[in-house]
C-alpha cells in the first residue's frame, strides 16, 4: 500500500503530472499492483463510472472506483487475503452504456467456456509447478471414442488418457471426469496427469473425459445420466481397456454441477464407486423453505437433501474441495461434519480462490493423490 | 572395499548407461536386475534399445511363486514383514515426536541461541537414537525369525540362488536399475544375490546401479521427499541395505525431491544421518567407488555432497 500512498502524495504535490505519474507507476508495477494485502487497480478513460467487477462472495459484487481529480484516470484499493487470487473485468460506464472489459493493464487472463477474465494475484499466491509441462516427463496418450448411447439415445464423444506405461494386459484403475473437454482446455488436467503419474503420486490409471450434451440439465441428478455412465459409458471403457472390477479402484470426478453429477451416480448405484473427487460441488440443500435458486436446482436440492440424511449411502472415499470466494462454500463445509459423522473417509480443502477452472486446477494435486496415491514414498526411478 | 561399484543419476529420459558401458570397456553379458519394476520387471525392451542384449534376472517372478513352491516360508515371511510394518509404524511415531521437539527449539533459538543451541544437539541426537534403533529393532524382528535363514535348504529356493549366483557369475557387469526401493532390496536379499554381487565386485566386473539401485547398496537406505502432496514429508530410515557403499545414504534424483534451496532442512538430514556422507545424485551422475574413495566421472553439478552447515557442494573429483 506504500507505493500507492507515495504516488498519491505525489499527485497531490503536483497535480498537473498525475497521468505522467499514472503511467509510470503502471510501467513500473503493473495492474493491479500487489502490496501488504491490497490490490489497486488502475484504468485510464473517459468514463462516467467505473466498477469492479468481480466473484468474490461476501465482497460487494461491483465496487466502485473512483476518479483522480481532474484526470481520466480510475482508481480502486481492495484488501485481500495474502494467498488469494481473483478473475475480475471492470465495468465502464459511458454515455449510459455499460460494458465490461478486461484488465488493459494486466497480461494475466484465466481463460474458461465464457471467454476470458482478468486475474489478480495476491503476493502469498503460487502457480503450481505440477502444472507446467516437463521435459522429462514422457507423457501418456489422449485418444478417443465415439459410443452410441443407449440411454440418451445418441453419439457421445468419449477421450481416454492412459500413461505413458500404458500395457493391454495390464489392469487399471478407472477415473471418469465430467465436463472433461474443459478440464482438458482450462486446467490442463492432461499435463497434471502426466506429471503426477510420473512423479509417482498417482497411480497409473485411465481417465475418461465426458461431456455432457445438455450439461446442467444432464448434471443436475439426473438418474439417466447415472445409467448413462454404468450401463453406457464403463461397458464401453470395460471393453477397450483391462479396468479394475474393485470399486475402490473406479473413481468419478467433477466440478459444480458435474461434481453433483459423480456424487449422485455413485448415490444412485451404491458400492459401485469407490473414490469420489469432488470440486465445487452444486450441493445446495434447504432445511426449510425455497433454495432461492434457478429452477435447475429443484433436483439438485431434493438430492442433496437425501444425501445429507444417509451420506455414508455411497461407499466411497471422499474428496471435496471449495473456494472460500463461492457462494458454495457453506453448503461444501456443512458436508464436513455429516461425512465424519457417517464415518466416511474423506478429506476437505479450501482456497482463497473462487468459482473457476484455475481454482479447481490447483486443487488437482490434492485431489488426485489423495483419491489415487502412488508410490511415490518408495519409488526411485 | 569395492571395486567397481558404479553409481548412475536417473536413466529417464535419457539414459548414460550406453556411454558409461563404452567408458568401461565392459567385455560379456549383461545382467539385469529389475525387480523394482515389479510387475514390470520383464519389460527390459527400453533398456536393450539402450545397450544392447540383457538378460534380466526375475526375482520378482520368482517370489511371487513362493507361495506355491514354498508355502510355509511364504506365509512366516509374510507373518515377519507384517511384524516389522507394524514396528516401522511405531518408529515413525517416535521419530515424528522427537522431530517436532528439535523443530520447537529451532523456533525458541532468537531468546537464548547459547542455551537453546546445546538443547537443539541433544535434541537432534533423540533423532539420530531413534533412527539407529530403528535399525536394530527390524534386527530383533528378524532375528525372532531365524527360520528364514534356512529357506535355502529348500531346494526350489536353492536352485534359484544359484541360478541368479551362475548368472552374476557369467556376466561382464550386473545393472541393478530403481524402482520401488523396499522390493528391490527384499527379493535380492531372499534370493541371496547379495553374495553373487560381493564376488562380481572383488572380481572387478562393474555393478552399476541408479535410483533404488543404488540406495539399497548403502548401508541403511533412507526413503525422502520433501514436496510431498500433504507438505514435506519427514525421512525415514527404510532399513539396512546391501552395505557396498559404505559410509554413505544416497539420493537418487535429489533435485526433485529435496528443497536443496532450504538450508535448514538440508543441514538437518545432513546432520541426521552423519557421519555417513550425504551424497545427492542428479540427471548425468556418475560416481564410483573404488579402493580410494568416491570418484566423480560427471559434471559437478550432477553429484553433490549435503553438507552439515545446510550448503550443498559438488561431490570431489578424482
Amino acid at each position: 500500500m506504500t507505493r500507492v500512498l507515495d504516488l498519491l502524495k505525489q499527485i497531490e504535490a503536483d497535480p498537473a503530472h498525475t497521468i505522467h505519474l499514472v503511467e509510470h507507476f503502471l510501467e513500473r508495477f503493473g495492474s493491479p499492483m500487489v502490496q501488504d494485502g491490497t490490490a489497486t487497480f488502475f484504468l485510464r478513460g473517459p468514463y462516467d463510472e467505473v466498477f469492479l467487477v468481480h466473484w468474490v462472495f461476501g465482497l460487494e459484487s461491483r465496487i466502485p472506483f473512483r476518479r483522480l481529480p481532474n484526470t481520466d484516470v480510475w482508481c480502486l484499493s481492495v484488501e485481500l487475503p495474502e494467498s488469494a487470487r481473483i478473475e475480475y473485468k471492470f465495468e465502464v460506464v459511458q454515455s449510459g452504456q455499460r460494458h465490461w472489459i478486461k484488465d488493459p493493464n494486466n497480461p494475466h487472463l484465466a481463460f474458461d467456456p465464457f471467454g476470458a477474465n482478468s486475474v489478480c494475484r495476491m503476493g502469498g499466491y503460487e502457480d503450481p509447478s505440477w502444472v507446467v509441462s516437463d521435459p522429462d516427463v514422457r507423457p501418456g496418450t489422449l485418444d478417443g471414442f465415439t459410443l452410441q448411447s443407449k440411454v440418451w439415445g445418441d453419439e457421445r464423444h468419449v477421450k481416454v488418457w492412459v500413461p505413458h506405461e500404458y500395457k493391454a494386459h495390464k489392469t487399471y484403475r478407472l477415473l471418469v471426469v465430467h465436463d472433461g473437454d474443459d478440464y482438458l482446455k482450462y486446467t490442463g488436467l492432461q499435463t497434471v496427469l502426466d506429471n503426477l503419474v510420473h512423479r509417482h503420486e498417482v497411480m497409473p490409471l485411465v481417465v475418461a473425459f465426458t461431456n455432457g450434451v445438455n450439461r446442467n440439465g444432464e448434471y443436475g441428478a439426473n438418474p439417466l445420466h447415472a445409467r448413462f455412465i454404468m450401463e453406457d459409458l464403463v461397458p464401453a471403457m470395460e471393453s477397450r481397456f483391462k479396468i479394475s472390477k474393485d470399486p475402490r479402484q473406479r473413481g468419478l470426478m467433477g466440478a459444480s454441477f458435474g461434481g453433483v453429477a459423480s456424487l449422485f451416480t455413485a448415490w444412485q448405484y451404491p458400492g459401485q464407486w469407490g473414490q469420489l473427487m469432488l470440486q465445487s460441488g452444486s450441493f445446495v440443500f434447504t432445511d426449510i423453505g425455497h433454495h432461492g435458486r434457478s429452477p435447475l436446482f429443484d433436483p439438485v436440492v431434493a438430492f442433496t437433501n437425501e444425501f445429507r440424511e444417509d451420506p455414508g449411502r455411497t461407499g466411497a472415499r471422499i474428496f471435496l474441495s471449495c473456494g472460500v470466494f463461492e457462494s458454495l462454500i457453506s453448503y461444501n463445509r456443512s458436508l464436513v461434519p455429516l461425512l465424519r459423522g457417517a464415518g466416511v473417509q474423506h478429506r476437505f480443502r479450501e482456497s482463497r480462490d473462487g468459482h473457476n477452472w484455475i481454482g479447481w486446477r490447483d486443487r488437482l494435486r490434492d485431489g488426485l493423490t489423495w483419491t489415487f496415491p502412488g508410490h511415490l514414498w518408495m519409488t526411485y526411478d | 572395499m569395492s571395486k567397481s561399484l558404479v553409481i548412475l543419476g536417473p536413466q529417464r529420459p535419457t539414459p548414460t548407461l550406453p556411454v558409461v558401458l563404452e567408458a568401461l570397456k565392459v567385455q560379456g553379458p549383461l545382467v539385469a536386475i529389475t525387480a523394482g519394476w515389479r510387475h514390470d520387471e520383464a519389460d527390459v525392451e527400453a533398456l536393450q534399445g539402450a545397450v544392447g542384449r540383457v538378460t534380466s534376472l526375475p526375482l520378482y517372478r520368482w517370489f511371487d511363486q513362493l507361495p506355491a513352491q514354498a508355502p510355509q516360508i511364504a506365509a512366516t515371511y509374510r507373518e515377519r514383514q507384517k511384524r516389522i510394518q507394524r514396528f516401522k509404524d511405531l518408529y515413525r511415531l517416535r521419530m515424528h515426536a522427537a522431530l517436532n521437539t528439535v523443530r520447537d527449539l529451532v523456533r525458541l533459538l532468537p531468546t537464548d541461541p547459547e542455551l537453546v543451541t546445546r538443547e537443539i544437539e541433544r535434541a537432534a541426537q533423540v533423532v539420530r537414537g531413534i533412527d539407529a534403533e530403528a535399525l536394530g529393532a527390524v534386527d530383533e524382528v528378524r532375528a525372532a525369525f531365524s527360520g528364514l535363514n534356512d529357506r535355502f535348504q529348500n531346494p526350489w529356493i536353492r536352485d534359484l540362488r544359484d541360478e541368479a549366483a551362475e548368472l552374476i557369475a557369467g556376466a561382464g557387469a550386473v545393472l541393478v536399475a530403481g524402482g520401488h526401493v523396499a522390493v528391490l532390496r527384499n527379493r535380492m536379499l531372499f534370493f541371496g544375490v547379495e553374495h553373487a554381487l560381493a564376488q562380481c565386485l572383488d572380481a572387478s566386473r562393474p555393478v552399476i546401479c541408479w535410483g533404488a539401485g543404488a540406495m539399497v547398496m548403502s548401508e541403511r537406505i533412507v526413503l525422502f521427499y520433501d514436496d510431498a502432496p500433504d507438505g514435506p514429508a519427514e525421512a525415514e530410515i527404510l532399513d539396512h541395505g546391501l552395505g557396498f557403499a559404505p559410509n554413505a545414504v544416497l539420493f537418487p534424483h535429489v533435485n526433485e525431491r529435496l528443497r536443496l534451496d532450504d538450508q535448514t532442512r538440508v543441514a538437518a538430514l545432513a546432520y541426521r544421518f552423519g557421519p555417513h556422507a550425504c551424497i545427492g545424485l542428479k540427471k548425468g551422475a556418475w560416481i564410483e567407488l573404488t579402493e580410494a574413495g568416491w570418484r566423480r566421472k560427471s559434471g559437478p553439478e550432477t553429484a553433490v555432497r549435503l553438507c552439515s552447515d545446510g550448503t550443498v557442494v559438488p561431490m570431489e573429483r578424482s
